[in-house]
């Protein structure tokens, strides 16, 4: 009974070292696409592109995060933000103040002023606020377009 | 003479019109909520108890849980005294008392009729599982039995491993009656246009005794919508359709015209084993909702 004990606890010992090493060089799920700290509690990715934002001749990764904002009967609010991420590195770039609120996930990354690097162009709801009829229909809002031109300046952690 | 021949026409003129007024008996309807962490049932009971009642051939009674730290033991639905039990209910389960009571209802032939998460709760309930057909979430996996949809016209009872449930963002769907003969489908059209709803898709239990009724195709495959289940003498109605959202009053998915007439069909079938309604002319197209937002037929939904 003793050697059973004994033979346990070694085994124990042998496997807590390994599982610390598996856990250091195992896969972490996700990172490939997105690092973690860019998540925010509660939203989720959604959309994500490929451009060059910056004069690095690296990629960047222009991701959308989003969440649930409720329903009506004809269409739905989303809340989102981005976030760009250096596609090698996968160090954060920029991330996007607040959050703005939508009724359609939207990713428009172009270049329009033709200077070898892309725009993030976003549409949202002023302040997130709208009106429908007592029904739920006629959604009447202030549609807002903005222009995320990225800069290394910018940069935010 | 004259005193009696008075006295039997008088007695004659009020039998007849006491038979004359008399209503024919409606279905006496209990519906089943007070517990359900991702809908507003309150707002889905309010459109249940319109659609129902609108319609003139049904009354209803609520028979509500205690909330989620209640006493559930204080929960006795009367189910016999009852012709159709309509269940709106996803939360904790029922002590084994009520269990018992509601197997033998359905087992000696009572109707029953669950609407959109009434598949969800009760996982470890056998006879639950049996009466639902198909259930969705809460652990369920390749143990509650097969996945169970239709592909290329044909039924797929699909064993392969994996959780049951899923839905993405709500959506109008084309929906297609599969059993055209069924009574709550006869005389409807083959496909037609629901509004907004959840649709859940991954549903998987025992799946016997089902007949699907209809179909919605997602991901690739036509997954059930509409279904019934035969449970000793009684007849069972699912209608996964139908979520009302956690935002108050957001029960838009039941203002569809298609989603209240096949519910009245359904409700009258599990509670008789037949359908007297006629079809109206409201119901939605293919390509074309069709809404009755004060959950009732409109003054011309059955022309002369």
């Amino acid at each position: 009974m003793k050697r059973k004990i004994l033979l346990a606890l070694l085994a124990a010992l042998l496997g807590l070292p390994c599982l610390a090493q598996f856990s250091v060089t195992s896969h972490q799920e996700g990172w490939e696409n997105y690092p973690p700290e860019a998540v925010r509690r509660g939203y989720y990715f959604q959309k994500s592109v490929l451009f060059q934002m910056d004069d690095d001749p690296q990629m960047e990764e222009v991701i959308l995060f989003g969440r649930d904002n409720g329903h009506w009967p004809e269409f739905d609010l989303f809340k989102f933000y981005y976030v760009i991420v250096d596609a090698y590195t996968h160090e954060i770039q920029y991330t996007s103040e607040g959050e703005y609120v939508t009724d359609h996930y939207e990713l428009i990354v172009e270049d329009r002023n033709k200077d070898g690097k892309g725009e993030l162009y976003v549409n949202y709801i002023k302040d997130g606020t709208f009106q429908v009829d007592e029904r739920g229909y006629h959604m009447r809002a202030v549609r807002c377009h903005d222009r995320i031109e990225f800069t290394p300046q910018q940069k935010k952690r | 003479m004259k005193k009696f021949l008075t006295t039997l026409l008088v007695a004659v003129s009020l039998a007849t019109t006491a038979l004359w007024g008399q209503t024919p008996d409606k279905i006496r309807t209990m519906v089943i909520a007070g517990q359900d962490g991702s809908h507003w049932w309150k707002g889905a009971c309010d459109a249940i108890k319109q659609i129902l009642e609108n319609s003139g051939l049904f009354t209803v009674d609520f028979c509500f849980t205690p909330g989620y730290n209640g006493d559930m033991a204080e929960f006795r639905p009367q189910f016999d005294k009852y012709d159709l039990i309509v269940i709106n209910y996803g939360g904790t389960p029922w002590i084994e008392e009520v269990q018992q009571a509601f197997e033998k209802y359905v087992r000696e032939g009572g109707g029953v009729v669950f609407i959109h998460s009434s598949v969800i709760p009760m996982e470890n309930w056998q006879a639950w599982n049996d009466i639902t057909g198909l259930g969705a979430w809460n652990g369920r996996n390749e143990k509650w039995g097969p996945y169970l949809y239709m592909k290329d016209g044909h039924t797929i009872y699909d064993y392969t491993p994996g959780d049951a449930g899923y839905h993405g963002l709500q959506h109008q769907i084309t929906v297609v009656n599969r059993a055209t003969e069924h009574p709550i489908l006869k005389g409807l059209p083959v496909r037609w246009r629901h509004y907004k709803d959840e649709i859940y898709t991954k549903l998987r239990g025992p799946a016997r005794n089902v007949e699907i009724l209809s179909t919605a195709l997602e991901a690739g495959r036509d997954e059930p919508l509409m279904w019934t289940v035969k449970y000793g003498k009684g007849r069972s109605f699912v209608d996964v359709m139908g979520h009302c959202g956690n935002d108050p009053n957001m029960i838009y998915s039941m203002t569809c015209s298609g989603y209240q007439i096949t519910f009245l069909r359904g409700c009258e079938w599990a509670a008789t084993g037949k359908v007297t309604q006629a079809v109206p002319a409201d119901f939605p197209l293919e390509d074309t909702c069709m809404l009755r937002p004060d959950f009732k037929a409109p003054f011309n939904a059955f022309p002369e």
